[in-house]
């Protein structure tokens, strides 16, 4: 129980401040890394969650593939004198307001409503259950999915090669 | 056979018809159609009067018009007034249509000549078998259309159309009149049918005021068509028509209609003295009226024109006092005498292409058939016996002296005027010498007018035997009520000096020139030009009547022209400012409405465009603000 | 205490609205991404805490968070493409000066 309210905040603690770090940093790079390890954090949360598959997709794609993709970009568009200028708009304090609110009202909603939580008493084997149900109910959208993929993967090269 | 009289005013009526529209077609044929029917017409009516003579009269009604629960009827009469009536025109007309074929010769509307002359003889013959006041007033109206028509048939010469005019005019004013008066007996009695309306004035149903005012109206009428004062203006005008029309109809037929007229209607003049009183009157005026203007005019066929007027004032007189068969009977010698008189006249004119008697001189020699026709003619009208017209004067002098010796006396020296110009006429015209004469052109007429000229100067001879005193034929044929005329040969010789004293002053001023004429017009000068200038006349009417109504004319017109084109000009420019209003309008605010709403379009999107800054952070942070406020809104309220 | 869903909840809403001001706020074109990869996670978050705590034995939210995570790799796929294109075009990918679509 202590464990897992220990964990649980470590984790979110660890969440937000690489959160506000990705945000905020001026060099890129380091922004890069920070996001790694909002996405580590996020899978440790998905373990929390009952959610170990998920947890494992997640830092495969998120960290393995998208972080990746990410520094590449930022090495192929990076200039000198990126790490010299501000790096947020005129409008942060409008930004900062608005946020603010946002975060007030969403917690606002989140809390007070009354959640119709269940309990199960055996643990479920998500696994089997996540491609079963792949094949099954949701089969059209995997079908879908894969033909996204496949779309965005064309389009991806397509863009940005040289010619 | 006697039902078959509606028939004498239909052949000249065929004729007008055919005529007019093939008249021109039949060119120098033309004559032939209208003569032919004139002479049915004439025949028949001597057989009809042949048929009267021996006892048969009729009259035949049909019905025509249904107003209501009113009946009105055509039908026509045939007595001896109007089968005597009948033949005297139908002869006359036939034998003037012959002339005219010689003295119309090549002109160029030959055939509606002849055209006219038939309707008018229909008409006149209409208006002579009608029996009730609409038929008599229609023929009446259209007698009057073809003296209209007739009259300005040279209608190039602005004189005749102006004569024309003048006749239809002057002769309507009568014509008023006579309508009024059939419009009120036609009120007191309910009839338009003579024989009714006889019956009711004699029943003495009609007040005697009414009978005398529609008398008096009645009488307008004649004296507007017969030309008696002071209507008479018409008729001297009238001559500017071809001498055939003045012969037929302005001496012979239609202004006696007027004279027939109160023949017919005599009982309802006879029932009112004081009417009769007024025929009378007029009548005597007219008569010295005209006499003594015909002493001084030297156009040929003015004098006779002036004549005529005189002698229908005789015929009036005679009626008016009292004496019916003798304005009758002088009715029937004068259409005979004046036609002869006026045919001669034309002769003459045709020979000498002039008609100023003052250029012609010594014709006797030249055309001698005219010059005895004229004679004959002459001596009738100046009543000299055997001929015609001494028995008729005669016996209107009788009447006269019977009823009233002043009348008597003004009618004597009417007589005296009327041998004075007609010889002064004879003298001039035929018998003088050594004055200027007319070229070398003067020459007799052809036979187809000399022809008519002798048998008319049978008649105009001998006619008048049929009123012999002893046997008066004509008083047994025609006669109103029970008189017995007795002759009174005193007045018969005193009449007959008065005539032969005419003759001779005639002969002294005009024939032997022993009395000079020149010393007699400066001796006599106020009273010479009065007549010369015919009493001035035409002056005061003109002056009067004419030059009112057109200032009248004028001041309406200026009215119209001013005040009624004034309105409408106005409503137009009024108009025209409403429109203009309605312009700056539409043009100034609903125009500027709309490009107001263009304007704020422009200008909002002017100032909105900023709202694209191209940065797409401000999209979003639009959206993400619009969302909380939609929340915020949602929850609190 | 024990953890409620609202905990998670929360955690999540916090983690969109940093991302949320990322998007609004940076000016480099991958930072913005960055921000978006962020706000994709809170709501993956959100999925698997539901599906956890609402139908833990239907585990649709899992699916759907599988789904999301697919969507979100095309996606920063197909960007950084344009974003390479922008830089080609531009040598500079700071957003305020890329505004093209203005008045």
């Amino acid at each position: 129980m202590i464990l897992e309210t220990l964990v649980f905040y470590m984790l979110a603690a660890l969440i937000i401040f690489s959160a506000i770090g990705v945000v905020t940093l001026r060099n890129l790079f380091r922004c890069a890394i920070m996001l790694v390890l909002v996405f580590i954090g996020v899978a440790g949360l998905y373990f929390m969650l009952n959610a170990p598959f998920i947890a494992v997709v997640q830092i495969l794609i998120y960290v393995g593939a998208i972080t990746v993709l990410l520094l590449f970009a930022i090495m192929l568009t990076k200039k000198i004198s990126d790490n010299l200028i501000k790096q947020t708009n005129e409008q942060v304090l409008a930004n900062t307001v608005i946020v603010i609110l946002f975060v007030i009202v969403l917690s606002a909603a989140a809390v007070k409503f009354l959640w119709a939580t269940k309990l199960v008493s055996q643990k479920i084997d998500s696994i089997s259950m996540i491609g079963r149900l792949l094949l099954t109910d949701y089969l059209m959208p995997f079908e879908v999915i894969s033909v996204i993929l496949l779309v965005a993967l064309i389009g991806a090269i397509v863009m940005a090669k040289k010619d | 056979m006697l039902n078959y009289a509606w028939l004498v005013p239909v052949f000249p009526l065929i004729g007008f018809i055919i005529l007019i529209f093939f008249g021109y077609r039949l060119k120098a044929k033309a004559p032939a159609v209208s003569i032919s029917m004139a002479a049915l017409s004439a025949l028949f009516s001597i057989f009809l009067l042949i048929k009267v003579i021996l006892g048969q009269t009729l009259e035949a009604n049909y019905p025509w018009i249904k107003v209501g629960e009113k009946i009105f009827n055509a039908g026509f009469v045939i007595d001896p007034l109007s089968a005597m009536m009948l033949a005297t025109v139908g002869i006359i007309a036939t034998l003037i249509q012959i002339y005219s074929i010689g003295y119309m010769h090549g002109d160029k509307r030959y055939s509606r000549f002849f055209a006219y002359m038939s309707l008018f003889l229909a008409a006149m013959l209409g208006l002579i078998i009608a029996n009730n006041f609409i038929q008599l007033y229609i023929c009446w109206e259209l007698v009057g259309l073809c003296s209209y028509l007739l009259i300005s048939f040279w209608f190039e010469k602005p004189s005749a159309a102006l004569a024309g005019k003048k006749a239809f005019i002057v002769t309507r004013i009568g014509d008023t009149g006579f309508f009024l008066g059939i419009l009120l007996l036609f009120a007191t009695t309910g009839y338009v049918g003579f024989t009714e309306i006889f019956n009711a004035v004699q029943s003495q149903t009609i007040s005697p005021v009414i009978l005398t005012i529609s008398a008096v109206l009645l009488f307008c009428g004649a004296i507007g068509k017969s030309a008696q004062f002071p209507l008479h203006v018409w008729l001297p005008d009238a001559m500017e028509g071809p001498t055939p029309v003045s012969a037929l109809i302005h001496a012979a037929t239609m202004v006696a209609a007027g004279v027939y007229m109160v023949a017919r209607l005599y009982t309802i003049f006879s029932a009112s003295t004081t009417a009769l009183a007024a025929v009378a009157w007029i009548g005597v005026i007219t008569l010295l009226l005209a006499g003594s203007i015909a002493l001084v005019m030297d156009d040929i066929k003015k004098v006779i024109a002036y004549s005529t007027i005189s002698q229908l004032g005789y015929m009036m007189m005679g009626l008016g006092v009292g004496g019916y068969t003798a304005g009758v009977f002088h009715l029937m010698t004068h259409a005979f005498f004046k036609a002869l008189l006026f045919l001669c006249a034309g002769s003459v004119i045709h020979g000498v292409h002039t008609q100023d008697i003052k250029k012609m001189g010594n014709l006797r020699a030249k055309m001698p058939v005219t010059f005895i026709a004229f004679l004959v003619g002459g001596l009738a009208l100046a009543g000299i016996p055997p001929f015609s017209g001494f028995f008729s004067k005669d016996e209107i002098l009788i009447a006269a002296f019977d009823s009233n010796k002043i009348i008597y006396g003004l009618a004597l020296l009417g007589v005296l005027f009327t041998a004075l110009y007609t010889f002064r006429l004879i003298f001039l015209v035929f018998l003088r010498r050594g004055w200027h004469e007319e070229g070398p052109d003067a020459h007799e007429s052809s036979l187809v007018m000399t022809v008519p000229l002798i048998i008319l100067s049978f008649f105009a001879a001998f006619i008048g035997l049929l009123g012999i005193p002893k046997f008066n034929l004509f008083h047994e044929f025609i006669h109103f009520g029970h008189e017995v005329p007795t002759p009174n040969y005193t007045v018969m010789f005193i009449g007959l000096g008065t005539a032969v004293i005419g003759i001779i002053i005639a002969w002294i001023i005009y024939g032997a020139r022993s009395l000079s004429l020149n010393r007699l017009k400066t001796t006599f000068a106020p009273v010479y030009n009065l007549l010369k200038n015919k009493y001035y006349f035409d002056e005061m009417y003109d002056y009067v009547f004419v030059k009112t109504t057109t200032m009248i004319s004028g001041i309406l017109a200026l009215f119209d022209k001013t005040v009624v084109d004034g309105v409408v000009n106005l409503a137009g420019y009024l108009i025209v400012v409403l429109s203009n209003i309605q312009k700056w309008i539409d043009v100034h605010i609903i125009d500027g409405m709309v490009n107001l709403s263009g304007w704020i379009t422009a200008a909002a999107g002017n100032k909105l465009k900023y709202i694209q800054t191209g940065f797409i952070q401000n999209y979003t942070f639009i959206i993400f603000a619009g969302i909380l406020i939609i929340i915020i809104i949602r929850t609190a309220f | 205490m024990i953890i409620m869903l609202s905990h998670y909840l929360v955690l999540a809403a916090i983690l969109f609205c940093v991302g949320l001001w990322g998007v609004l706020s940076r000016r480099n074109a991958v930072g913005i991404l960055m921000g978006v990869e962020l706000m994709l996670n809170a709501a993956n978050i959100n999925f698997v805490a539901f599906s956890n705590y609402i139908t833990p034995d239907v585990i649709s939210g899992q699916i759907f968070s599988i789904f999301v995570m697919a969507i979100a790799a095309a996606e920063a796929a197909v960007a950084l493409a344009i974003i390479l294109n922008i830089y080609r075009v531009y040598t500079d990918i700071d957003v305020t000066k890329i505004n093209m679509m203005k008045w």
